[in-house]
């Protein structure tokens, strides 16, 4: 993989069985914002790739520029340089291959939890009926199973955020983007969510683009982890986590695990 | 979470033995009638203590007897169809043009910054102050009423619908754009049901101002209404049955508004939902 700098870090393994093709692609990526003194730069030259059914985390401190990234490579809004190829074709705005996960679990709060996960159904203009099976069984597996004549008021946040997953998953969406999905939660909740995710995941077989500042849990979920640096944010350094899967709680008390967190904790500070 | 908590947990029975005797429905429903009934004597007495002349301030009594008086002979009730039809339609009329045009505004920066400065204005002229012109233009039956009651009730609306439709949640926003969502299924989808809640408090602020409308209208001229009525009483000194039509206006008011505000809450069902439930 080659970093801003120029350097290269150990060339990249075969990470899985199946064979991979490049499925996003960041071409010398840039962004920069007009602020009250000028230009600032968030992003700078940031080479990616991402192979098909990977999960790449993508950790930084806040406002390195981290979600910036997720928002170009989802064609949320364009890049000042470079480019995102998805399959070898840029894009300039979102798809119905993507699905999302966002910060907060920006649920439509007039919508009962069933109604709120067949929203990209309505979108896309397909009919409710046919999907209402499989929003139930996304429901049944994140032990949701009771809630879907719900009101999103009446669920906990971790709960809320579970009900965003299941929205994002229901088209079976070829690449998941999701933006620091856990980070209202307690720490508790918020492994119990990187169980679910991981088992969500690995039986997508999509795409998986993941923001975070919390090392443990990029740690815990990836195939590999990308370090940004910070103002600008540029890829510090590349991380391949060849832990092997399913990854349980309590592999994060192993020692590779650990030494692991602590590799990308003094890359993060250094 | 708290939620679950407050599900799990037992029910505080101590808390409900505790209640004080007016919290409990017929605690309140006697207290109600209670302060009610001391008004009434306390009424009575200033008048009869007092030496007043029921021109100047009848008795509850004498109220109350004009008021069966003129309703059973069908006197009241026909004074009130009428201008419960003025404010119903001048109401609606009012309403849906200021939703109207308070999408049509909200859509475009252009017709903003055109229609701005006089929808200001118009706001801040007193819309009863047109009722003359109104009378002139329009004559002594229902339609000046009906005009009246609905400029009053029209502002409201504009402003509440521009509000509503322009302050939707930017992260929801998002969302939809995120879903490759058109602009019509945005606005469809996200913009009018976030704006719902908004368009209705101007609903209900627009139903109060529809009977003071339709009532300023009749006073200005008018042969029926409950508000000729008024001021045909003042001319014949009939002050008890111009109290009799205060009763009227204040009940066909409190039903209006509670008529709202049931539909308010048939309509947003879930945000009566208690967390927790």
């Amino acid at each position: 993989m080659r970093v801003a700098s120029g350097l290269r870090t150990e060339p990249l393994r075969a990470v899985g069985p199946r064979a991979r093709r490049t499925k996003i692609h960041f071409q010398g990526l840039s962004k920069s914002f007009s602020t009250l003194t000028g230009r600032t730069l968030v992003l700078d030259g940031i080479e990616l790739e991402i192979p098909e059914g990977e999960f790449v985390s993508i950790l930084g401190e806040s406002g390195c520029g981290k979600t910036t990234l997720l928002r170009i490579a989802a064609g949320l809004i364009a890049p000042s340089r470079g480019k995102v190829l998805i399959e070898g074709q840029q894009i300039s705005k979102p798809t119905r291959e993507m699905g999302f996960v966002f910060q907060q679990s920006v649920l439509l709060e007039w919508r009962t939890v069933m109604e709120n996960i067949l929203l990209p159904i309505e979108i896309f203009r397909l009919d409710p009926k046919d999907y209402q099976q499989k929003a139930r069984e996304l429901l049944t597996m994140m032990g949701l199973g009771h809630a879907e004549a719900h009101y999103p008021i009446q669920l906990s946040g971790g709960m809320q955020q579970r009900v965003a997953i299941a929205r994002a998953l229901i088209m079976a969406p070829s690449m998941l983007f999701m933006d620091e999905p856990f980070g209202a939660l307690d720490a508790i909740t918020r492994e119990q969510m990187n169980m679910e995710l991981q088992r969500i995941w690995s039986m997508s077989g999509s795409t998986a683009l993941f923001i975070t500042h919390d090392i443990a849990e990029a740690a815990f979920l990836s195939d590999r982890v990308v370090v940004l640096a910070s103002r600008p944010g540029r890829i510090k350094k590349i991380f391949e986590v060849d832990l092997p899967r399913p990854r349980l709680p309590e592999h994060r008390f192993d020692e590779r695990f650990v030494s692991l967190c602590k590799e990308m904790k003094q890359c993060m500070t250094s | 979470m708290t939620v679950i908590e407050a599900a799990t947990s037992a029910p505080d029975d101590e808390d409900v033995v505790r209640r004080p005797w007016y919290s409990t429905s017929a605690g309140r429903t006697s207290l109600t009638i209670l302060v009610f009934a001391a008004v009434l004597a306390l009424w009575t007495a200033y008048v009869r203590i007092m030496g007043l002349s029921p021109l100047v301030l009848p008795t509850p009594y004498a109220v109350w007897q004009s008021l069966v008086e003129n309703t059973t002979n069908g006197h009241l009730p026909m004074h009130a169809w009428t201008t419960l039809t003025e404010i119903i339609l001048g109401f609606l009329l009012g309403s849906a043009l200021g939703i109207a045009l308070g999408v049509i505004t909200s859509q475009s920066e252009l017709m903003r910054t055109i229609l701005g400065p006089y929808i200001l204005a118009s706001q801040a002229m007193p819309k009863l102050a047109l009722a003359p012109i109104m009378v002139v233009w329009l004559g002594f039956g229902i339609a000046p009423k009906v005009v009246i009651t609905a400029l009053v009730c029209f502002f409201p609306l504009l402003e509440n619908t521009i509000i509503g439709l322009t302050s939707t949640n930017s992260y929801q926003l998002e969302l939809f754009r995120a879903l490759t969502a058109a602009g019509w299924q945005t606005f469809l989808k996200l913009r009018i049901p976030s704006a719902l809640p908004v368009i209705f408090a101007g609903l209900r602020v627009a139903i109060t101002l529809a009977v003071v409308g339709a009532v300023v209208g009749e006073y200005v001229g008018a042969n029926k209404g409950l508000g000729a009525l008024v001021i045909v009483t003042q001319g014949s000194f009939d002050t008890p049955l111009m109290f009799a039509i205060f009763v009227y206006l204040t009940v066909i008011g409190i039903l209006l508004y509670k008529i709202m505000e049931w539909l308010e809450s048939t309509f947003f069902a879930w945000r009566y939902i208690k967390r927790g439930d």
